[in-house]
This record gives structure tokens, sequence and C-alpha cells, in this order.
């Protein structure tokens, strides 16, 4: 298995998520010597401090809440119970085994599982709000008079304040050991200070077959279609591809649509002529028997009104069949498995 | 090279700028002195002053004829009357009725008291009724500073007797101008038995102070008088302390908006006085100019009383251990001078003390002969009022006194101590018989108030607030003095204040959040480590 580099945090990224630790790491410090904890700092050099850290970073939130609407980022924080489940699982018992990966697969455009998800998003819309409401209220104390808010209640705003900020010191705990969770260990922080994470190139069990469903009424075009992906002794698709896929080849859509009754598959290769059924109406009667699975339709001449409805209606792709080769069918099949990840 | 020089220049002439804007605030113009209004009368041109004088009383007829309301004026005065109304409680106060923790009280002791009354004979055998003449205009108005008052007030008595040599009324008459420091200060900075003894922020210092002691009294800058803060208008001088405000929420005085005195710092400096600093102004609604701006009490260099122990007056020796009392509220000093004297016991004199804070608002009670006292505790003789519910207190800094005072055991009050003779031949007094029963049975007979016959002694208190001897902003406390633990706020109450470990419950809960999480996380990692060992044993094997 290959590794290689992905481009994972933006500059931008990199920039927010360091300058906040800082922020956050400094709050915590002053923030510990206005509430009395600490006094290695003169307090009126701590308190000081402390607003100026705040107010900073009030100014990157801002700026980073842009950010995240105009890269459209913010939807990395909506929350999911899909695989919530196996992730609390995986964390709670599958990661002491180190030959056990992590259930959910880390790309650019999914970077959070869903238990960070719901861990972020406690963060931005529960404790950060607060930490900065309490805090401003706490530093603009003397006009709580002008909008109407008694003066005594001091005591609860500052508690308020604090209970947010032990919130926040148990996620940085809990952040900081999580960033050491990944395999390897620093792969995380890594790819935090450089913007490039290690990512294994394509996560293939190797242990399970892969298998592709050709629906082909040429019977040389299938056998060429099983030399290359079954038995090809020439240059290997990894990190493509599995070097070997099961092929299932059926000469027409009744056989097709029997086997998909039965039998499941990782890429449907659906030539669209066939002997009992013609044009669009063949893939949407494959698809709806393969709902999940990824289909790619295949015809002998170009017809763009075609590519585009099939493109349109759900498939994958759409491929002349004389203009084929092994190594571009293999990277269709490679771009349709990932495009298809995000979909599902 | 070129760009260098550049910087160099531009440098010298932004340090050179900065320097010059620093050492000239106010610019070019300079700044702009203080200056006493000039009368337009010289007094010593006046014909009627010539004399000659006899009497201090012959002066004031002098007066009298041009400042004809003058007596009047100043006999419905509290320095004549010597008797306050509290309207509130109906209570009467004034020195005449209260009582203190250091001679207790000046009933059947006024010989020696009224050497501080503002007229002639309070109780003179020579005088039956209170004529316009009565009133002592040179003892505040007198420039030459050779003036001084005895027994009574009136020094007739001790003229006669050739004790004192009788002053030049005329030269005294001639000198007269608005009260002085050291007019006011003649009583002021010396009640309570001596210099300093009292208030903890008036004595002799302050007659010729610097900028250090007192930013507006400083003698070679602002050289506020008494009178700047304690306006007076027809005699009737502002700012007692029976009326003290807390706070004066009016904020700067002008004419049409106005308390009518400017003995609060914000007649002139407003509610929100530190305009260059970001969290300054928003203590003022909760603590008073005087907790910052007085650092320290008895600034001067002239120590104040902290503690009288009556328990040794008739002794030949007095002790010299600080009380516990003072201890436990840090009302002690490196160095504390212990005094002893056979007629008034022994005296324990600090000075830069750090003072005690309290709410304050502006309330002060008073109690009286009737009132009952356990001498278990500790007797308060003025209650100060104030707490951190009431929107016009302030956290006021305070000196602290303290007595071990004659008391009556069986009727459980505080007795009046006729500690002076009244006349040469009063052997009821302490200071001639050493007898506490005879001479507290005569002062509680001169009080007109029941008495046991039999004198414990028990443990006073008194506060008082401070508000003079202002040091410069440079020397106010700093952030840090209060904002930490053990600070000088410890003892204030219902407050949040930052930077003391407020909220202990939620610290609590807090750190052990904090540490549940670092633990998991731990034994998450050990078992991580463990974990993958185990593991690359068994692959190794």
């Amino acid at each position: 298995m290959s590794q290689y580099r992905e481009r994972f945090f933006s500059r931008y990224e990199r920039f927010w998520h360091w300058s906040q630790a800082f922020l956050i790491i400094a709050l915590i410090v002053t923030g510990f010597h206005v509430t009395g904890l600490l006094d290695w700092l003169e307090y009126e050099h701590a308190a000081q401090w402390h607003r100026t850290l705040a107010f900073s970073l009030i100014w990157l939130w801002i700026f980073t809440i842009f950010w995240h609407l105009i890269t459209g980022e913010w939807r990395q924080y909506i929350p999911t119970t899909e695989k919530m489940f196996e992730v609390i699982h995986y964390y709670s018992s599958g990661i002491f085994d180190p030959l056990l990966r992590h259930p959910f697969k880390k790309t650019r455009r999914l970077k959070h599982n869903p238990l960070q998800r719901v861990a972020y998003l406690v963060l931005s819309v529960i404790i950060s709000p607060i930490l900065w409401l309490s805090g401003l209220l706490f530093v603009y104390y003397n006009d709580w008079p002008k909008i109407g808010i008694p003066s005594e209640l001091l005591s609860i705003v500052a508690g308020i304040h604090l209970s947010m900020a032990y919130a926040m010191i148990c996620f940085f705990v809990l952040h900081f050991y999580m960033a050491f969770v990944s395999k390897p260990p620093t792969a995380m922080i890594k790819a935090m200070i450089t913007g490039y994470l290690e990512v294994d190139d394509m996560e293939f069990d190797f242990d399970r077959e892969y298998r592709l469903l050709v629906i082909e009424d040429d019977p040389i075009f299938a056998l060429l279609i099983k030399e290359w992906f079954e038995a090809y002794e020439g240059e290997p698709l990894a990190p493509l591809l599995p070097d070997r896929i099961t092929i299932i080849h059926v000469e027409s859509l009744k056989k097709a649509v029997e086997i998909l009754k039965q039998q499941s598959f990782d890429w449907i290769l659906l030539d669209i002529s066939l002997p009992d059924s013609q044009g669009i109406e063949t893939f949407r009667t494959v698809k709806s028997k393969a709902v999940n699975t990824p289909v790619l339709m295949m015809s002998d001449m170009e017809n763009e009104a075609l590519q585009s409805r099939g493109i349109h209606e759900g498939a994958q792709d759409f491929l002349i069949k004389h203009n084929l080769s092994r190594r571009a069918l293999a990277r269709a099949f490679r771009f349709a498995l990932e495009r298809h990840g995000f979909i599902a | 090279m070129v760009r260098s020089r550049f910087y160099h220049d531009t440098f010298f002439i932004f340090a050179l700028t900065t320097c010059l804007t620093l050492y000239f605030p106010g610019g070019a113009s300079g700044e702009q002195r203080f200056e006493n209004p000039i009368s337009t009368t010289r007094h010593d041109k006046l014909p009627i002053l010539e004399g000659p004088f006899a009497s201090g009383r012959e002066v004031t007829r002098a007066c009298l004829t041009c400042h004809t309301e003058a007596s009047a004026m100043v006999r419905r005065n509290i320095h004549w009357t010597w008797e306050f109304s509290d309207p509130p409680t109906g209570k009467i106060y004034g020195k005449k009725h209260v009582i203190n923790t250091f001679c207790g009280s000046t009933k059947s002791n006024m010989r020696e008291c009224t050497s501080c009354h503002i007229g002639f004979g309070w109780q003179d055998p020579e005088v039956s009724r209170v004529e316009d003449d009565m009133v002592d205009c040179l003892i505040c108005h007198e420039q030459t500073g050779n003036y001084k008052k005895y027994n009574y007030g009136w020094s007739e008595l001790k003229f006669r007797e050739k004790v004192i040599k009788r002053p030049n009324y005329v030269a005294l008459a001639k000198s007269v101008a608005r009260p002085s420091r050291a007019n006011c200060g003649s009583c002021h900075f010396h009640g309570g038995s001596g210099d300093g003894a009292k208030h903890g922020d008036l004595d002799s210092s302050l007659i010729n102070p610097n900028g250090t002691l007192d930013v507006h009294m400083n003698a070679s800058g602002l050289d506020f008088g008494c009178i700047t803060c304690h306006n007076a208008d027809g005699h009737r001088i502002t700012g007692s302390r029976y009326v003290v405000k807390a706070q004066d929420s009016l904020g700067i005085d002008r004419p049409g908006k106005s308390d009518a005195t400017h003995t609060s710092c914000a007649s002139c400096h407003g509610n929100a006085p530190h305009p260059n600093a970001f969290k300054l102004d928003d203590h003022t609604d909760r603590v008073a100019c005087q907790t910052c701006h007085i650092p320290y009490v008895a600034r001067g260099g002239i120590e104040t009383m902290v503690h009288w122990d009556w328990r040794t007056a008739g002794n030949a020796t007095g002790n010299s251990e600080v009380p516990e009392i003072l201890r436990e509220l840090g009302h002690v000093t490196e160095k504390m001078t212990f005094k002893h004297s056979a007629t008034h016991g022994t005296s324990i004199w600090a000075g830069m003390i750090t003072p005690r804070y309290d709410w304050f608002n502006g309330k002060v009670e008073y109690i009286s002969l009737e009132d009952k006292f356990d001498n278990s505790s500790i007797a308060n003789i003025n209650h100060i009022h104030g707490n951190a519910r009431e929107p016009d207190a302030r956290i006021w800094p305070f000196k602290r006194m303290f007595a071990v005072m004659p008391y009556d055991p069986i009727n459980k009050t505080m007795v009046v101590n006729h500690l002076i003779r009244s006349s040469p031949d009063d052997n009821e007094a302490f200071e001639a018989s050493s007898d506490w029963r005879r001479s507290v049975a005569a002062g509680m007979k001169a009080a007109g108030m029941p008495f046991s016959g039999e004198v414990g002694f028990i443990r006073a208190s008194m506060s008082f607030p401070l508000t003079h001897m202002i040091a410069p902003k440079e020397q106010a406390l700093k952030c840090k003095d209060c904002h930490r633990n053990g600070g000088r706020m410890d003892g204030v109450e219902g407050i949040y204040m930052p930077g003391r470990k407020n909220n202990p419950l939620l610290h609590t809960i807090g750190s052990v959040l904090v540490i549940l999480t670092l633990t998991g996380t731990l034994i998450h990692a050990s078992m991580r480590i463990f974990m993958r060992s185990r593991n690359m044993k068994q692959g190794g094997g």
C-alpha cells in the first residue's frame, strides 16, 4: 500500500488553528490570573493581556466565520449520526488494535468524523459564544445599567465565564490528546503544520474481493475487460485499483436484473445498447436495481446528448468503447469510486 | 547607509517630541496656578483694629462693627453648638454628646475639651449668658500662629494668674484672613489627645505639606486650604463628618447644579475621572476614590493613635505588647510607639498603616450611654452603615482605633470618666484621685446617667473614614494591591472581585472535571501503548 501527501489544511486554516491555539492557551493562563488562581504575572498586566487576547480571538473568529461562509467549509461542521456508533466503538476498543483502521476515512472534503463534528459544534456554538458573551459583559460591566442588566449579576456572569473556561480546558485536553490518536500518532500534527496529510493512497480492503458487473452483449469486449482486470501480467494497477478484480459478465438486461437481485457489486459497466434494451432506459433499469453502486455507461459512438442525459441521471461516467485503454478504464473505476463515496 | 541615517533622524525627532510633550503636558502656555482670592480689605489698615484690646472678646466686638451678622452665623454652626441632630435617627450627636475611644466623653471634662470650642468661656464662672462677642474670631482667622486657647476656651483666668502671657491682640487682629490650614488644624489636627491622634488623615504635617503627602494641599503646588473643599457660606462650613456622602452622584459642581459643598472628589473630578484608563472608571460604582488614592493611614510622618488601654492608668508603667486585635486586622506596622502616662494609661501610635476597608453609605451611628454592651465582645462605638447591596454604598478606607475603656459591668453601659479637674480643688477627677469609682461616679453624675458603682473594662473600637492626605496618582494603589488573594479587600464581602479566588465550589468542580479528562486520556494513551507493544511482540514471535 503506498501513501501520498494530500493537501489537507489550507494556509488560512493552519494560521487560524495555530493562532487560535496560542490565543486560547494564553487566555487560559491570563484568565487564571484574573480569577486569582495564579500570580506569576501582575494582575494589571494579566487582566490587560486577557482583554487584548480575547479581542484578538474574537476578531480571528469573525474572519474565520467569513472564511467558512465563503469557502463553504462550514458544511464540515454539520452534525451527523452516520457512522457515529462505529467511530465511538473504534475509539473505545478498535483503536487498541494497531491493525484496525479508523472507520471514517478523512478526505479534504470530509475532514471530520461524526464525533469531531459534534465536538467542534459544541465548541463553536456553545462554549465559545458563551465565553465571549460573558467576557464582553464582564469587560463592559459599567454599562450594564444602560442596557438594563442589574450589576448584582456580575458574580453570575463571572461564574458562567469560569464554567465555560473549564469546559474549554477539558476540550483542549481532549483535543490535544486526540491530535495524537492518528496512525502514526504525529500524522495530524504534521498535517496541521505543513498542510499535508500522509494519506493511504486507496484504502482497498485486500481481504475482500472487488466485484465488477459487466453488462455487455459483445463477448469479445467482455473478454477484453476480463483480461485487463482479472489476469493481467503487465503493469500493476496499484495504487489506482486492486490488481485483481472479480468480473461477472452478463449479456442482457434481463440477466443483469436477475443477478443484481442476488449479488452486489462495486462497479457496473453498462453497454446501453443491449438486445433487450436500448438507450437511457437501459441505464434507468440498472440504476433502479443498484441504487448504491456506481454505474459507468458505455456505447460505441459519441452521442453528447445521451451522454449528458446519463450523467444527469446519476451515471458516474459515459465511456466510448473504441477510446478505452486498460489504464483509462482503471482510472474511470477509481474516480467513480471516489466520487460515488461523496455522493452516497 | 542613507536609509539608516534617515531612520536615525526620524527616531531622534520623534523621541524629542515625545520628551517635550511629556515634560510640558499643558503645552507652551504652561500650567495655571491656583491663587488665593485677594480681599478688597486690608485689615491692617483698619483704624478700629489698632486697639487697644484687653481681651479676645474686645477684638470680636471690633470685628462685629463691620461683620454685623458674623456672630449670629457662627453660633448656628456646629463649631459653636457642638451639637448635631441626625435627622434619620433623631439622635443628637456632636462633641457634647458622642462617646469616643479616646477620653470617652466631653461631659464633666469641659475644662480641657473646650479649649477647642470656638467661643470664649463655655463654663467660665464670670459668664452667665451668651453674648455676641463670645465668638472667638481669632482662632479661625488670625494668621500669626501665635494664638492658642486654654481652659474653657478662655484664657482670662490663666492670664490673671500670669501662667500664660497675654497675647498681642492688635497684631493678631490685624493679621486676619480666610482660615488657613493652620487655623483649622489648631483644633482638628490635635483631636483625641495630641497631634494626629484621632483621625489618621489629619495632623500638623498638613500645615505645610508637599505634593507627595497631599496633591491638592501641596504648599508649592495647588496649595489648597481646608476651605477650598469645605467651602463655607455665611460661616456654614460644609462637609461635616456627621453628613458624609459616600458617593456624590451629582458629579462636578456648577452654579445651578451643585450640592453646595465641594467636599467630595466628584465635586471637581466628576464620576469618570480616569479618561485614559480602560478599567479605572469602572470602579467608581463600588469603590470610593479615597480607597485607592489614600494608600496609608497617617502618611505625613506623624503617628496616629491606634490603641488606648485605660487599664494601666494610675499605674507607674504601662504595657508594651501589641494587642491581638491589631494583629488580626493587620492594623500594625513594624515600628509602633508606646506612650504611657499615669493619668491616661498606655497608648499605641503608628504611621503608614494599611487602612481597613469596608462598605460605607455615609451614615455613621454613634452609641449612647443608654446602649447595653457585653464586655465579652468588642463594643463598636460608631457603627459604619452600608453593604454591597446598597447602590449608594462604596468601599472606603478606614482608620480603626481600639481601646480598653472603663465600663459599668452591672448596668452594662459605657461610662463617663471624670478625667479632668473642673477646678483646682476638684478631687473627684481621675487625674486627682486615680480612683476609677470616684471619677466614673462623678462623670456619670454630670451626665445624669445611673451608675452601679462598679467599674470594669470593655474593649471598644471606632472607625474613622479616611478622606484627607490624597496621594499623587503614582502612589495610588495598584490593581494588584486588591486584585489578588490576601489583598487589601480580603475582608470586604458581598462583591465579586476578579483576582481573588471567587466561587471556590466552581473551581473545585472545574478542576475535578479537568483532572478526570486528563486521567481518561492518560489511561487511553497507556492502553494504546501497552496494546501496541504486546502486538509487536506477538508479531515478532
